[in-house]
């Protein structure tokens, strides 16, 4: 006697009406380039377009920054901050952008303190007001700029309180032997801040600090 | 003496996702592996930075993500596809497309800059360029799955599955990054965040737009359709464009009803109307396009397998059960009260078989085909199999047409 089981039938081998699939070297050929035209053609058809002639720009005779091909002046404004000691620190303020990140710049001449005092006075005083949520690294880099100038560096996210929309930064800070104080802080848009780094890198090795 | 036959698995989900011999496969695979040491990256960037809001990102992300692909992989009533390629199209939508997205993002963020000018970009970024790169780098991981698997996708319900999923994984990856980028990444943040962007939005996002996405493919590459692919294009565009154009309302200022943060009282309730006002359009015309779908492929069914009620490969009343998926779980629970555990999973089996036989139907050329005899003559062996469980064949569904194809 055999169990039920037992005669339950096997399938037949292989794939019923489906024989070994083609390569398909030319659709997978086409997925590549459509997808290499979706990431990369921006940047190309971007290039094509006219970009504002942008010269070098000097704030207060304390920084003169060199914009890169495709950086342009989108804000200047005579602005003050509130120090630690009470006083108040003028100073100008002016925003580069490429459209998906922005360098701002500060210049505060005869600042009267030090680099970290100057960093920590920008995050509280500044960031934590234009950002929502902000959330600052606990580390800070002490650098030395291609430019020879010492500087110090801390990154931060945050939220647009406007749109919501995901911003992170990096703020780095000099202050010169002379006593001026200059903050640059690129900034971009939900991950988009290593993108540009290259380019805010040069800028700021090749700012002139007086 | 007892002999017990394996019961192997159908050869119509044999489809296996490692196939070193197709180039689709190896751009799967490099684009994956490059995109994944920048999202890894990025994830440990979130981890050092927040690493109790970085788990509990995860926790709640998961909460979220696990039974809406439970619910997407059902939805495929008749044939269900393979987890391997499942999980092949959620990673693509999570490492490679999110990825993907950030970079060309950028790029084209720079052209709409640069022709309307910052004010406008600020405002219209968003709108003008995620839409179309989202939409298109998941949708290529839909079109690689079936380059990598194209058997396995047969009509429009398939895309729709691959493709939901594809924007399950972005939106996942997403979320865990605004919870922890946008929402502070601290318990109080987080929470919010899942608030804002799972409990009053988690029903219109990626998951619809890359699931219309996925039909489109699925039009274009049925072999279900009579109709010549050319002609099939139209319905196609529509399905990708209904997709593009939900993305582009959301992400657009147009019907901006969000209240202002930080949010108080009954702020809180005006979000899900927020959200809903954008995204419950699109949520029913997705319902109504898998209905649609689901009308089509029991169309399909009975079509495929009404000659073969007269090949004794199925019967009238099989055939009726078969149409519908809870009349076959049912039919298999009163099997089980009848015969027992056995005699179910031999009913469970024939029926997968003979959903497989509408498959091999509509993949052969001619009716003389050895495969489709083959397909047949496995379910009339599998209905005497059952018949001869004690029990089961007073049990069994429907009567016999006189066999003409033995």
């Amino acid at each position: 006697m055999t169990s039920p089981a037992a005669n339950v039938p096997t399938r037949p081998d292989g794939p019923a009406g489906t024989g070994r699939p083609s390569r398909r070297w030319l659709p997978t050929g086409l997925v590549a380039l459509v997808m290499s035209v979706t990431v990369l053609g921006g940047f190309v058809v971007a290039g094509t377009l006219p970009v504002p002639d942008v010269r070098a720009v000097a704030l207060e005779g304390v920084v003169t920054v060199h914009p890169l091909p495709g950086w342009e002046v989108a804000h200047r404004d005579q602005v003050s901050l509130p120090s630690a000691s009470g006083e108040v620190l003028s100073g100008e303020f002016t925003q580069l952008t490429r459209g998906n990140g922005a360098l701002d710049l500060l210049a505060l001449p005869e600042v009267g303190v030090g680099g970290l005092a100057l960093a920590d006075l920008y995050a509280t005083d500044v960031l934590s007001h234009q950002l929502e949520r902000l959330s600052v690294t606990d580390r800070i880099e002490q650098i030395l700029l291609r430019n020879g100038l010492e500087a110090v560096r801390f990154g931060y996210i945050g939220s647009d309180p406007q749109s919501g929309s995901p911003v992170e930064g990096s703020v780095t800070v000099v202050v010169s032997p002379a006593g001026n104080g200059v903050i640059f802080d690129g900034w971009a848009f939900q991950g988009q801040l290593e993108l540009i780094v290259e380019e805010l890198t040069a800028m700021i090795d090749g700012a002139e600090v007086a | 003496m007892m002999r017990r036959r394996r019961l192997v698995h159908s050869p119509l989900h044999h489809a296996r996702f490692l196939q070193p011999r197709l180039p689709a496969f190896w751009l799967y695979v490099v684009v994956v592996a490059v995109t994944g040491i920048v999202a890894i990256g990025e994830q440990n960037l979130f981890r050092e930075m927040s690493p109790g809001g970085w788990l509990l990102s995860w926790g709640l992300v998961i909460l979220y993500a696990a039974p809406v692909a439970v619910l997407v992989y059902l939805l495929d009533l008749y044939e269900r596809e393979p987890i391997p390629l499942l999980i092949a199209a959620f990673v693509w939508g999570a490492v490679a497309a999110t990825t993907l997205s950030a970079i060309g993002n950028a790029g084209w963020g720079v052209v709409v800059a640069r022709i309307g000018g910052p004010e406008f970009a600020a405002r219209w970024t968003a709108a003008l360029t995620a839409p179309f790169v989202e939409e298109i780098l998941k949708g290529l991981g839909v079109v690689l799955i079936v380059l990598i698997a194209r058997d396995e996708v047969d009509d429009v319900m398939d895309g729709f599955v691959y493709g939901a999923l594809c924007g399950l994984g972005f939106a996942v990856l997403e979320d865990v990054f605004y919870f922890i980028a946008v929402f502070g990444g601290d318990l109080g943040g987080v929470l919010e965040g899942f608030f804002v962007r799972v409990i009053a939005s988690g029903l219109y996002s990626h998951v619809l737009y890359t699931g219309l996405v996925g039909m489109a493919v699925g039009t274009v590459i049925t072999r279900r359709d009579s109709r010549p692919r050319h002609e099939r294009l139209g319905p196609a565009a529509l399905l990708a464009g209904a997709a593009v154009l939900g993305h582009f309302l959301w992400n657009s200022p147009i019907l901006e009803l969000f209240p202002a943060h930080p949010w108080e009282g009954g702020e809180w309730f005006l979000i899900p109307l927020a959200t809903a006002v954008k995204g419950l359009p699109l949520l029913l015309f997705v319902v109504l396009a898998v209905r649609l779908a689901h009308a089509r492929e029991r169309r399909w069914l009975r079509t495929a397998l009404m000659s073969e009620v007269e090949q004794d490969a199925v019967t009238p009343a099989e055939l009726s059960i078969l149409e519908r998926p809870g009349e076959r779980r049912r039919s298999r629970r009163a099997m089980r009260d009848k015969a027992g555990d056995r005699a179910s999973g031999v009913l469970g089996r024939l029926q997968r078989e003979q959903v497989n036989l509408a498959m091999v139907r509509s993949r052969v050329a001619s009716e003389d085909d050895p495969a489709l005899h083959r397909q047949r003559a496995l379910c009339r062996s599998l209905r005497d199999a059952l018949e001869a469980i004690p029990g089961a064949g007073s049990a069994a569904v429907g009567s016999r047409p006189v066999p003409t194809d033995r």
